[in-house]
């Protein structure tokens, strides 16, 4: 039996609304089904291992990718058709950065950029370009990754879109650099009313700033839902177990993650901690400890204890 | 939050496009300029220098044969992430780009031919070259515009443009090579590609260009002029057509 986890979120008002979608590329499903609800005003942490179809539905969400079946909706417009105004409303961090020009200096780039959004706000590209210590008159092709990274940033934020897409906007930067990135967003959050769908691996580091969570895997979400939620229902239960003990087989269906020894175990569980804590003290069972897991370790657990479920 | 103007998005093309290739089209400006010289110590009685300038155009149609590779640099079909993730429709965006590179490269040839009316002002020739009939410009620029559109289309398909590029410069240089050789290679090929280039539509008959409309019609081997403008015309529009259907192609990125 699988473990019932939420896959999907239901919100009244929402930024993103992605239903059922797929995309192939050859042989390999990059979507397969991919249900998405980004509520409007929501710091989304878009988590899953590599090759789970994070980048490939950040780009059907603004028409990069054309998906093969199912519908998106993003700030109420269709990619299919209005791709360009969604672009124009989104600022989009790409995972595979590359940057052009050759020997057209940074700021060159900048102004390119910028030349495309009326709303660009000069002043605080500027601030954000210094906040990220670049130098703005050092050639495209002489720019490290994490350089392009950061410029990459100041070109999604600059013009305060209201729907910000971040593909691994932290990959490659040094420890500081990463708590200068997170400060910065932290704060553009603050002062403009911006909906954030990010996708990357460093959950923690994110966690201070996340509202909710998915996480997707081979091209399908396996666990939506706020942040709070999480922390509520995915508990770790360690247990002290009688000489002769039979799990339960509804309680034992339920277990994400499980550590057994001879008279421990340590089951992960997703639900009600009264209720299975009753369940354990029926079977004759002790409970020693409950603990919550960090987002890192509940993000693990989801992706290792659960299979995809079944098309519908 | 509104999206850019059409012409907005064109000057920023234009500007990208100059800072991106300033340095080739001041070298190309640099090589026709030293060429102009060149044709000027060489002036003969059969051989006035307006004639040998416009030889140049050898080296007008090999750089705007390149000139493409540098507007589109670093920025092959399926890296054009930035250029597809701004908001701007992908196809006009390209084509917009395109244009701007056809500016630049209008600019570039501009220049280089009023530096040689100025070189040929100096050398006591400039009327010389005032007199190139505006048919004769005419057949300058559709040489280049539709080599450029040419070679545009490729680069805008293309992960390595160059090698189409090499072959489409084989297809303009290798015919005239082959058409001597008296084999059934020969018979082959005049009946095939040969018809290509060199028919009353061949794109050595569109590109053919001349000082006088006199050489342009003793150069044609028989085609009249109007066939001519009609090939040029014709060759114009298939490739614009060509560069339209490559700009709107829309690959995954």
């Amino acid at each position: 039996m699988i473990p019932a986890l939420p896959d999907r979120l239901t919100a009244d008002v929402f930024a993103v609304l992605a239903d059922g979608v797929k995309k192939r590329f050859g042989l390999v499903d990059a979507l397969a089904g991919a249900t998405l609800t980004v509520p409007t005003g929501a710091v989304y942490l878009l988590a899953g291992s590599n090759g789970a179809g994070k980048t490939t539905l950040l780009k059907t969400l603004i028409g990069l990718v054309r998906p093969d079946a199912g519908s998106v909706r993003v700030l109420e417009r269709e990619p299919d058709r209005d791709a360009v105004a969604i672009r124009a409303r989104t600022g989009f961090c790409p995972d595979d950065v590359v940057h052009f020009g050759r020997r057209l200096p940074l700021s060159g780039l900048l102004a390119y950029h910028a030349g495309h959004y009326p709303s660009w706000d000069g002043q605080y590209a500027a601030r954000l370009s210094a906040a990220f210590g670049l130098s703005l008159l050092r050639p495209c092709h002489t720019l490290s990754r994490s350089e392009i990274r950061r410029s990459s940033l100041v070109m999604a934020l600059a013009h305060r879109p209201p729907l910000l897409l971040l593909d691994e906007p932290l990959a490659g930067l040094d420890p500081l650099m990463r708590d200068e990135v997170l400060g910065i967003l932290s704060d553009h959050l603050a002062q403009f009313e911006t909906t954030l769908l990010v996708a990357a691996h460093e959950a923690s580091e994110l966690a201070p700033l996340v509202s909710h969570v998915g996480v997707l895997r081979a091209g399908r979400f396996l666990l939506q839902t706020p942040l709070p939620e999480l922390r509520e229902s995915l508990r770790r239960y360690q247990v002290q177990l009688p000489a002769s003990w039979s799990a339960d087989p509804l309680l034992s269906a339920q277990v994400l993650h499980r550590i057994e020894a001879e008279r421990e175990l340590e089951w992960t569980l997703w639900g009600d901690e009264p209720q299975f804590i009753a369940a354990f003290e029926a079977a004759g069972a002790a409970v020693r400890s409950v603990s919550r897991l960090s987002l890192d370790d509940s993000i693990r657990v989801v992706l290792r204890g659960t299979r995809p479920a079944p098309d519908a | 939050m509104r999206e850019p103007s059409a012409g907005r998005v064109f000057r920023e093309h234009l500007s990208l496009v100059g800072r991106v290739g300033g340095g080739e089209l001041g070298g190309f400006i640099a090589v026709a300029f030293l060429l102009c010289i060149t044709a000027a110590a060489k002036v003969t009685a059969t051989h006035s220098y307006a004639d040998r300038v416009l030889g140049v155009q050898f080296l007008a149609l090999v750089f705007a044969a390149y000139w493409p590779v540098v507007v589109w640099r670093d920025e092959p079909p399926r890296r054009r992430l930035h250029l597809r993730s701004l908001p701007v429709d992908p196809a006009l965006a390209a084509l917009l780009r395109v244009a701007a590179g056809g500016c630049w490269l209008v600019a570039a040839l501009l220049t280089t031919n009023l530096a040689a009316a100025a070189l040929g002002a100096a050398i006591g020739r400039g009327a010389e070259f005032l007199a190139i009939t505006p048919l004769a410009w005419l057949a300058y620029g559709f040489g280049v515009a539709i080599v450029y559109l040419l070679a545009s289309a490729a680069a805008l398909v293309s992960d390595n443009p160059v090698r189409w590029i090499v072959l489409l410069m084989a297809f303009v240089y290798a015919p005239p090579l082959l058409l001597e050789v008296p084999s059934a290679l020969h018979f082959t090929f005049r009946f095939g590609p040969s018809a290509l280039y060199r028919g009353a539509f061949g794109f050595d008959t569109a590109t053919r260009w001349a000082v006088t409309e006199a050489q342009l019609e003793a150069s044609l081997a028989g085609f009249a002029v109007g066939r001519w403008l009609l090939a040029s015309v014709v060759w114009l529009a298939a490739t614009i057509l060509l560069v339209v259907t490559a700009a709107r192609r829309r690959p995954d990125v």
